[in-house]
């Protein structure tokens, strides 16, 4: 998306060049050099990005709604009301189903269940997918060839397939989605470990690496404090995918019976119940789906405004 | 002198490759006392970068080095490679050629200098490693030191790169500070102004220079001594006085012959080497610079010379033919 040009300089008939704006940062020094730290840079430029501050704010919505809104409601998500199959009207919200339990209770219920897969999974991903990318990388050798025959190999393996089985066991008991946060995550770290493998072997021939091993930085520095920062922008990308890709994963799962287990609910329980209903009791179906679709959007468009923000060469959208 | 701070001997250094090894050193000796400054002149090829980075211990694994480098008296050769580290960036740093790509450009200047004072004396703190980081800038010529310390390295000028990696070098106070065509990648205006600063971090480290480079011009302004390669072995080694004014080499008479002079009428046409390097896979037998010597004799082909001091003169010279000449110009 491109930025609108920024608002016009001083009219002609203005004070021209050369003249402070009034509010003009103080920290001007004389060569025109103002003090920015790394992290108002890069919030600068993210702040800029308007589809990603949209989504941003959008995704905190969400995430608001989801966790703080079942203290607000009077209703449960566990309990049956005397209001069975209801429309969604001034009290039900988004209606209720064939129980009486209230819809938008449960929706709000199933996002909290479903984001803190999806987040969960996307940072234990992330790390290992990263640390193993970028240790094949940086030592080649007998250490690349392994560990990447290793992220071949849970690639060839059929992810759905592993979940079933491995859902199936777990089945039932108390806490049945941390099992699931595990089998997800590890099988959607072999993408990214081939991007950061593929980043670091460019990155390591970089001139700023042989630099950094002549003032006698160790491996791990060199792999910690100078490959993955540049590798920064694939991985945050990559992060905000699996993110959502773990919530389409979890959701297929519980779709399928296999996922999270009522009596708790999450979003793809939510619209394996409301499936059948989708013709007649539309608001049993649409509101998870629609909550998915958003949830997926925002966090897709927010990593796209993080990896323009992060990588400090871009200039197209200038703090 | 008190010391030497660097003796290298009969370094050999073999790249594997398809085509077969690659010898780009061939049997090299030196040594350099403290504080003094040394230029490695030659072409591309010709094996200068290759041997510093040997005595940095920043060659890739598939190169063989065989021979000594001695620093301080202590052989560095199959030691292992954590000691290696606390010696590189603390008592010999490096400075590379293109400072536009040798600064991680995620991170800011400040701490990567901070961070080459860390690696050293982990005990610092973080605040004082950056006051430091802020200090040496200041050294390098670096206006508003202590705000651009907190920049990037997008935000700096080739020039004040040059200057930040020389502050990164002497961070630790070295012993021995190898430049590695440190004005290749730069302005012409701002190559003067470079290799002042480098003087000036000499002066304050006390440290010595190996300066690595092709431009003649650049040693004769700073170096003590110099040491003229070809094919990675050394052409010729003596002060700038000796090699250039009354050299004893043929390759180093065609390097002066190919320079502009100052002083001359405009109508001499410059004269280049004929020829090109040659492979390093198979150097030519005998002497390496045989093929494009105008006074290649039968000699020349048959046995490789050594460098030896050539009598009545400071310097040595790696030509059978040496004493006869004197700083004479092929014609």
């Amino acid at each position: 998306m491109l930025e609108p040009r920024p608002a016009p300089g001083p009219l002609p008939g203005a004070p021209g060049p050369g003249v402070p704006e009034p509010g003009a940062p103080d920290e001007l020094v004389e060569f025109g050099v103002e003090v920015r730290s790394q992290w108002r840079l890069v919030l600068g430029r993210f702040f800029r990005h308007r589809l990603a501050m949209a989504s941003l704010f959008l995704l905190a919505l969400l995430v608001v709604v989801a966790f703080l809104g079942p203290h607000l409601s009077r209703h449960d998500y566990t309990k049956p009301g005397p209001d069975l199959s209801q429309a969604p009207s001034i009290h039900h919200w988004f209606g209720t189903n064939e129980l009486g339990i209230d819809t938008f209770a449960q929706v709000q219920r199933g996002a909290q269940r479903s984001i803190e897969v999806a987040f969960l999974v996307a940072f234990l991903s992330t790390t290992f997918g990263s640390i193993v990318g970028a240790l094949a990388g940086f030592y080649r050798g007998w250490i690349d060839t392994v560990l990447m025959r290793l992220t071949d190999l849970f690639l060839t393996i059929p992810t759905l397939a592993v979940l079933l089985v491995v859902a199936a066991r777990y089945r039932g008991s108390r806490n049945s989605w941390i099992p699931i946060v595990l089998i997800i995550a590890g099988f959607t770290w072999m993408p990214l470990a081939r991007l950061v493998r593929g980043v670091t072997l460019s990155l390591r021939e970089r001139e700023f690496v042989e630099a950094a091993r002549a003032v006698g930085a160790s491996n791990a520095r060199i792999i910690f404090r100078h490959i993955l920062p540049n590798s920064l922008g694939p991985i945050i990308v990559n992060a905000t995918l699996v993110v959502a890709g773990a919530i389409l994963v979890e959701t297929a799962l519980s779709f399928l019976g296999f996922g999270i287990q009522p009596p708790d609910v999450s979003l793809g329980l939510l619209i394996s119940n409301g499936v059948q209903a989708a013709n007649t009791r539309w608001w049993l179906f649409y509101p998870p789906g629609f909550f998915l679709l958003l949830f997926c959007l925002a966090v897709n468009f927010v990593g796209d405004g993080l990896r323009d923000a992060f990588d400090p060469q871009q200039t197209r959208v200038r703090a | 002198m008190a010391g030497s701070v660097l003796e290298v001997e009969n370094l050999h250094v073999t790249f594997a490759s398809p085509d077969g090894p690659v010898k780009a050193v061939r049997g090299l000796d030196f040594s350099i006392g403290d504080g003094e400054s040394l230029g490695i002149v030659g072409e591309s090829g010709s094996g200068k970068s290759v041997s510093m980075l040997a005595v940095m211990g920043l060659l890739p694994r598939n190169a063989t080095i065989t021979g000594s480098i001695r620093f301080r008296g202590q052989e560095l050769l199959g030691r292992p490679e954590a000691e290696l580290r606390k010696l590189r960036g603390g008592k010999m740093a490096m400075i590379f050629q293109d400072p536009m790509t040798s600064l991680n450009p995620v991170l800011t200047v400040g701490f990567q200098i901070a961070e080459a004072i860390e690696a050293h004396r982990p005990d610092t703190d973080r605040k004082g490693r950056l006051a430091r980081a802020a200090e040496l800038l200041d050294l390098v010529g670096i206006p508003n030191a202590t705000t651009r310390v907190r920049q990037y390295p997008h935000e700096f000028s080739g020039g004040m790169r040059q200057r930040a990696m020389i502050a990164m070098a002497i961070a630790n106070d070295p012993d021995l500070l190898v430049a590695d065509e440190p004005t290749t990648a730069l302005d012409v205006t701002i190559q003067a102004q470079i290799m002042a600063v480098l003087e000036r971090a000499q002066e304050a480290t006390g440290a010595a220079i190996v300066l690595i480079t092709h431009d003649l011009g650049v040693v004769a302004g700073t170096a003590d001594r110099v040491m003229v390669m070809y094919a990675g072995r050394a052409a010729e080694t003596g002060t700038i006085y000796d090699v250039f004014g009354h050299s004893r080499h043929p390759y180093t008479l065609g390097l002066l012959a190919s320079l502009p002079r100052l002083d001359d009428t405009g109508r001499e046409r410059l004269v280049p080497i004929p020829g090109s390097p040659p492979s390093m896979v198979h150097p030519p037998p005998g002497c390496a610079f045989n093929p494009r010597c105008p006074y290649a004799r039968a000699l020349c082909k048959a046995e490789m010379p050594v460098l030896r001091p050539i009598e009545g003169t400071g310097q040595c010279s790696a030509c059978h033919f040496a004493e006869d000449l004197n700083g004479a110009r092929p014609t």
